[in-house]
């Protein structure tokens, strides 16, 4: 393997990462919102999360390239107020990633929180503890092994992202080229053996990633 | 002061049973009540409506001059300001603090010294020495509840709400429940008890 | 409710059945029928989009054969075919990729044709202002990011690329360069917006209202552009292909290459 090869997975595993930054705040407020019972608007909230499991991977980097090129409504906004480029940069990585992973990390997390007893989020507030309070001492704590399981599952999709990827981010080697990406591309330009080799490291990394999932969810036994 | 329980409401449930709570009163000096009824009948649910963990779908709780609930328009106090201690049936004792930790958890206002020191007391005078590394899991039925109360009279509560208080534990700490009050003379506190036996 | 269900499965499954079952008859009868009616399938570079389309309605109503296209970056055809792909003619956009399939005994003997060229532009967008002028400006600060078909295999990234090496500009310009899937994806990237500019062949702004050519890449200073057809070995059509070919190097097909822009060649075969 070639330093440049070295510096794709880096690239890769750094994207993934601060994907994985954004999806936890974001989607632990998604999963809390929607594990409360009933509440207007939350059917609708809860489609347009789990949208981007069910839609193919192009249509949501579609969507994002429509919204954040410099033409689309975001984008102008951003260019014009901040000078602020996302398409076809590693932002955009970041953010075609993130909004892929977001929906497994939803249903995970939000599982393990309609799962804390209700019960002992009530007790916590007889004994006067805020909705904040609640939240950080009682509810992610009981939750804290689906949610750890959501996490590494956000970083494992992150890292074979390639569909919304490819759109938003293009292929620009060494500047918005991840793993997949070039393995794609590998293949594109009749270079199977590199294809293969860079299909294992990627098949690696997700092992590696659902193995520390498992082993980070079983020492959080309670 | 001048305290007192003053309740009537109903709670409505969807299979169509109701609870109607008519003229509950508590007096101001200390004093214990005791709801009876048979299991189902809803004792637990007026408990938990006192509390403000439920709310009943018409009536008044009021409490002194505090109206915790109704009448229509006023918005309900949160169970953070009823200062209501509530030791449910299952004691509820969170399962990932240690009996230190689940016992101290209302004092989060208070500086760390007095926190400890109050804990203290009161797991010395519930019987719970030495037990303040344990998790929950690692504790029998009535140490759990010797917790459970413990963690809701460490917080000086203004009304003590208890369901099932006393069926775990043995005879001589029923006694020393039964008879006690916690030992702090500095801020004379006036648990009222509604209680199930 | 399981009566509703059994039906609504019904519904979709029976309609499924038959929908794969018709396209399975289609695909048949298009080979039974021979010299009558075939279905000839075209792999053509993505530059070629339009002029091919136009001249395929003509030639369908004239013969009643169905001319079904495959567009893309000729580099992307090209490993298709490799990996057995069937169809019956390829129009690649550079020698090159037509080369390497020779190379590999996947073309027809004596079927390879070079009759078209092309020339490269600068392109921007059309609302932008004249801040390029020259080659010489896509290495100056204005612009950041430029837009080129792959130039590691695509044909328009490939010429592109030979070009700046040409006049001493592409180490310069190689970290702006924004590698798009083909010729026509980097035209559309300089449409939206999301790179200040891009170099295409100059057919391809023709029908685009939305940029406007800053430069003109003049033939001399330029690689040679030429687009290759040939039949394939693997035909499944070999006859209609071969009729498809002949007609591509018609008079009448020839008129509507030059409508789009492009530059007929003499006749060649390398």
């Amino acid at each position: 393997m070639s330093a440049e090869d070295w510096q794709l997975i880096w690239f890769t595993a750094r994207m993934a990462a601060l994907s994985t930054c954004l999806v936890l705040p974001v989607g632990l407020g998604l999963a809390w919102c929607l594990a409360r019972p009933r509440w207007r608007g939350k059917a609708l909230v809860e489609t347009l999360v789990s949208l981007p499991l069910v839609l193919p991977p192009v249509v949501t980097g579609l969507v994002l390239l429509t919204l954040l090129g410099r033409r689309g409504p975001l984008g102008r906004w951003l260019h014009e107020w901040f000078g602020l480029d996302i398409v076809f940069t590693w932002k955009a990585v970041v953010l075609a990633l993130a909004v892929m992973s977001m929906p497994l990390f939803v249903w995970a997390a939000r599982t393990a929180i309609e799962e804390v007893n209700p019960l002992l989020e009530q007790l916590a507030r007889t004994l006067g503890a805020g909705e904040w309070r609640v939240l950080f001492t009682i509810t992610l704590p009981l939750a804290r092994r689906g949610i750890i399981a959501g996490t590494m599952l956000a970083f494992a999709r992150a890292l074979g992202e390639f569909g919304a990827t490819i759109m938003v981010a293009g292929n620009i080697p060494g500047q918005t080229t991840t793993l997949p990406v070039a393995i794609y591309s590998s293949v594109q330009l009749g270079r199977d053996s590199r294809a293969w080799m860079l299909a294992g490291v990627s098949a690696t990394l997700a092992f590696l990633a659902i193995w520390m999932s498992a082993r980070l969810v079983r020492r959080h036994k309670r | 002061m001048n305290q007192g329980l003053r309740a009537s409401f109903v709670k409505r449930f969807d299979d169509a049973a109701v609870i109607e709570v008519c003229g509950l009163a508590l007096g101001a000096d200390p004093e214990i009540t005791v709801l009876f009824g048979p299991s189902g009948c809803g004792k637990t649910t007026v408990l938990r409506c006192l509390a403000g963990l439920e709310r009943p779908d018409k009536g008044t709780i009021l409490f002194g001059e505090e109206f915790w609930f109704g009448p229509a328009g006023r918005p309900p106090f949160s169970p953070q300001r009823r200062r209501v201690g509530f030791v449910p049936q299952d004691y509820g004792l969170f399962p990932h603090l240690s009996v230190e930790q689940n016992i101290g958890y209302g004092l989060h206002a208070l500086p760390a010294r007095e926190s400890r020191a109050r804990v203290g007391e009161t797991m010395r005078w519930l019987g719970l020495e030495g037990l303040e590394r344990r998790r929950p899991g690692a504790l029998s039925g009535g140490q759990q509840q010797r917790v459970a109360l413990a963690r809701a009279l460490v917080t000086r509560p203004r009304l003590l709400l208890l369901d099932e208080p006393l069926s775990a534990l043995d005879a001589p700490a029923r006694l020393r429940v039964r008879n006690g009050t916690p030992p702090d003379a500095a801020a004379p506190v006036h648990p009222h008890a509604a209680r199930n036996p | 409710m399981a009566g509703w269900v059994r039906l609504k499965t019904g519904l979709t499954v029976i309609p499924g059945l038959l929908l794969a079952l018709g396209a399975g008859a289609g695909a048949r009868s298009g080979e039974q029928a021979g010299n009558r009616h075939a279905t000839v399938v075209v792999f053509a570079a993505a530059s070629l989009t339009d002029c091919l389309k136009e001249i395929a309605t003509g030639y369908e109503k004239a013969t009643g054969d169905k001319i079904v296209f495959n567009l893309a970056a000729s580099s992307t055809l090209a490993r298709q075919i490799r990996a057995g792909a069937r169809a019956d003619v390829f129009f690649s956009a550079d020698e090159a990729r037509m080369q390497a399939l020779e190379d590999e005994g996947l073309i027809a003997k004596g079927t390879r044709r070079s009759r078209l060229s092309n020339s490269l532009v600068i392109v921007v967008a059309a609302d932008r202002g004249a801040e390029v002028k020259s080659p010489q400006d896509l290495a100056g600060p204005k612009i950041k990011r430029l837009a080129l078909a792959d130039p590691q295999a695509v044909p328009a990234g490939v010429y592109a690329r030979e070009y700046l090496r040409r006049v001493k500009l592409w180490s310069a310009i190689q970290p702006k360069v924004v590698p798009m899937e083909n010729v026509r994806a980097a035209l559309a990237a300089v449409e939206a917006g999301n790179v200040d500019a891009g170099i295409v062949y100059k057919t391809d702004v023709a029908i685009s209202r939305k940029v406007r050519i800053a430069w003109e890449a003049p033939r001399q200073e330029g690689p040679l552009i030429s687009y290759p057809m040939a039949l394939l070995a693997d035909a499944p059509q070999p006859q209609a292909g071969r009729r498809f070919l002949e007609h591509l190097s018609s008079g009448q097909a020839e008129a509507v290459f030059r409508k789009f822009g492009f530059i007929v060649l003499e006749s060649s075969v390398p």
